[in-house]
């Protein structure tokens, strides 16, 4: 081989490397953030329903300007988590309140990923339950918040009206509701606990009037060990779980049903309700492919009606990427995400409560129960949100379907929740 | 050996000997040669996308990285020692091993009969064919997705089951933990037995017919010719199935986390279902890296040791 030919091969290998390098480089930079020039702003969304409802107004309030969403449902957290990292997230990142994962207000704001936005003028606006969840580490509010996510009890209103039953507001007309169903041939409470995400919303139901109403700092107890879930009316709500299960409430073998089977079963009205998040009211709906008239209530879990909390928490919420390049913009779209007409835009797409709707009114079947839980503060967080650890959701998710399969009692599965959140609090 | 050496005859008949094709030299008088670095580009992106981050991934494994942010610190093998003590990492093991072994037996029996039973002279047997390899075109998740709703309480299973009076025989085929690892294994047989019938299929076109009908000359009846002479001849295709149905099956995270995503509590989790759920739920990056080590581990230890079993056994040539 001549010298000549040699080096024609190495520089053309030379090129070839390069080209690829340049080609992966590309792919890196071209879906990041710091592609806010001044015209274009990128959005992450984890579900893009809401947020495409709005950046509509926000274009055409803002000529020039391009709002595009890089929607990533299926994995937004190791998605954004992953770009965060590597700086090249969007402009405006869709974060999750409290701690929890990596993509949270606290998580990924003491690392220092966010702009502080505290000197923006919708910040004294924000409910009083919300600020600690939307703030970093250090105090400074990072995120706007858009809905109030709620868990309650959703109802087929048809299929209630056809076997003469109403919502009940006391645990005990809950026992005598599933009673009632069950001799009318319909189960009271559709549960699909293979989907695990689903088997956390009746404790947290309970629990927010149980545990969480008279002791809102029961986190706080736990850290410092003065508190523990088994010493707690986790405890009860546990039990009331089963007593639902001994009552006949649910549909048979809910380890082995999923919670899509739930969905059909109350949209065809074999199944009158179900405990969810409000949000589900939209999912329902899809699923029966017409305008089914669902009704939302909050769960109750003493016989004392006014008793009774709602657990609901933050829901969806946007943070300005710090490495955002230009912050103005970006700071500009956060401030018209806070503004109470985009707020109830946002809130009935996605099919929640706006959590900053000022004097703007929301229909739906949600915003009118939760507001007013919200306007009394009679609300607990949904408290994986202020867990130290994410094992200790995990612990519960199995923990109810080794209560369900029998493996596991009440007292086994709370003592695991607090091994994992001790371990998590180290 | 030097009497044979200096034997002219026995030298004569070596020289004549065939002897072992001698690879061709490079060079004009064998055409072109190809560049050697055109293989450069697959190379670098093997290497960027496939080599890189395994190495990486081995790397993180003695860190405390928190998968977010470029802060780490070596913590040595203690993410070893997590995994190899955590009680829910040693279920998954166990699983993984039970629905490899029942797995890789029923795939292989009902693919070598289904094989036998198709490769006569039956008018249908084409369509057949085709019918037991569809469930190998889908892919994995949407058969996981298929099975759940047929094996849900309210499914067709159940359902079927009952309209032919066996309703005693309905279960909750993956609520109940002890059913659940058997439920997955039908599925993933049902959806590979196919493949393993197509391998079976490529053997026995091998078999000689004349040697068979010598066989059947001389009274053997068709077990008997099945048993010693068709299952020898198709040792080769035996292993192969074996060998490839004990690697997809090690591995098999698709159809076991559109089914039951590792429940009920844990009883059908795997290595593959327990590492996706270490790093993407729990977000302990290292942890989960570790147990991907030790999956790969096991997978290669048994995958090489059933390599050099049947290489000295010289089946695979």
């Amino acid at each position: 081989m001549s010298l000549k030919t040699q080096h024609t091969r190495a520089l053309a290998a030379l090129v070839t490397v390069g080209a690829v390098g340049a080609a992966l480089t590309g792919c890196s930079t071209a879906t990041g953030g710091g592609s806010g020039d001044g015209n274009t702003l990128t959005v992450g969304t984890n579900g893009g329903t809401g947020m495409t409802a709005v950046i509509e107004k926000f274009e055409a309030d803002h000529p020039g300007v391009t709002v595009k969403i890089q929607d990533s449902p299926e994995s937004y957290q190791q998605v954004t988590a992953t770009q965060l990292t590597g700086g090249t997230a969007p402009d405006v990142i869709q974060v999750f309140p409290g701690t929890g994962n990596n993509v949270s207000v606290k998580i990924a704001g003491e690392k220092g990923f966010f702009t502080d936005l505290s000197d923006e003028s919708w910040v004294s606006e924000l409910p009083d339950a919300s600020v600690d969840l939307l703030s970093a580490p250090d105090g400074a509010v990072v995120a706007v918040p858009m809905t109030f996510s709620s868990i309650g009890a959703i109802y087929n209103t048809a299929a209630l009206a056809e076997v003469g039953l109403t919502a009940p507001t006391t645990w005990s007309e809950v026992l005598q509701f599933c009673s009632d169903a069950t001799a009318k041939g319909k189960v009271a409470y559709g549960l699909g606990l293979s989907d695990t995400w689903t088997t956390q919303l009746i404790p947290y139901a309970l629990t927010a009037t149980l545990v969480y109403a008279d002791d809102p700092d029961f986190v706080d107890q736990q850290v410092d060990g003065s508190a523990s879930f088994s010493d707690s009316n986790w405890k009860l709500a546990l039990q009331k779980y089963q007593e639902m299960d001994q009552a006949g409430c649910f549909n048979p073998s809910p380890n082995g049903t999923a919670y899509a089977q739930v969905q059909e079963a109350i949209a065809a009205g074999t199944t009158l309700g179900t405990v969810s998040v409000a949000a589900e009211t939209q999912g329902i709906e899809s699923v029966s492919g017409t305008d089914l008239d669902l009704e939302f209530d909050p769960f109750p879990a003493t016989d004392d009606a006014a008793e009774t909390y709602l657990s609901a928490t933050v829901g969806p919420s946007f943070a300005v990427n710090a490495k955002a390049k230009d912050q103005d913009l970006a700071k500009q779209f956060v401030a018209y995400l806070a503004e109470p007409a985009t707020q109830v835009v946002y809130a009935t797409a996605y099919g929640d409560t706006a959590a900053l709707p000022g004097d703007e009114k929301q229909e739906g079947p949600v915003a009118g129960v939760v507001g007013q839980f919200v306007s009394r503060n009679t609300i607990s967080t949904w408290p994986d949100q202020l867990w130290p650890s994410t094992t200790v959701q995990p612990a519960l998710f199995d923990g109810v379907q080794a209560l369900f399969t029998g493996q596991q009692t009440v007292d086994d599965v709370l003592q695991k929740m607090d091994a994992a959140f001790v371990d998590g609090a180290k | 050996m030097t009497e044979v050496l200096n034997n002219p005859a026995t030298a004569e008949a070596a020289e004549r000997r065939p002897s072992r094709p001698r690879p061709a030299k490079p060079g004009p008088s064998h055409g072109p040669r190809t560049p050697t670095w055109f293989v450069v580009p697959a190379i670098v992106v093997y290497a960027l996308i496939v080599l890189w981050p395994n190495i990486q991934g081995l790397f993180y494994s003695f860190t405390d990285w928190d998968g977010l942010g470029t802060s780490w610190s070596f913590v040595g093998i203690d993410n070893f020692f997590d995994v190899l003590g955590d009680p829910n990492t040693l279920r998954a093991i166990g699983n993984t091993f039970l629905i490899t072994i029942v797995v890789t037996v029923f795939q292989n029996l009902i693919g070598l009969l289904l094989a036998l039973g198709l490769n006569t002279s039956v008018k249908s047997r084409y369509v057949l064919r085709l019918v037991f390899f569809l469930p190998v075109v889908l892919t994995p998740i949407v058969a996981g997705f298929l099975w759940k709703y047929l094996l849900s309480p309210t499914g067709t299973v159940n359902e079927f089951l009952g309209s032919v009076g066996l309703g005693w025989a309905q279960q909750d085929w993956l609520g109940n933990p002890d059913l659940v690892v058997y439920s997955i294994c039908a599925a993933i047989v049902w959806q590979g037995a196919g493949y393993s019938m197509v391998i079976f299929l490529a053997g026995l076109q091998g078999v000689p017919d004349d040697v068979l009908e010598a066989a059947a000359i001389d009274g053997a009846g068709s077990f008997r010719r099945t048993v010693s002479i068709v299952l020898p001849l198709i040792n080769g295709a035996i292993v192969i199935n074996v060998l490839l149905t004990l690697i997809s099956t090690l591995k098999q995270f698709d159809t076991v986390f559109a089914m039951t995503k590792g429940g009920p509590s844990g009883a059908s989790e795997t290595m593959a279902t327990i590492v996706y759920k270490t790093a993407f739920t729990y977000l302990q990056y290292p942890t989960a890296l570790a147990q991907g080590v030790v999956l790969t581990i096991i997978v290669g230890v048994i995958a090489f040791g059933q390599f050099r079993l049947t290489q000295r056994r010289g089946e695979l040539s």
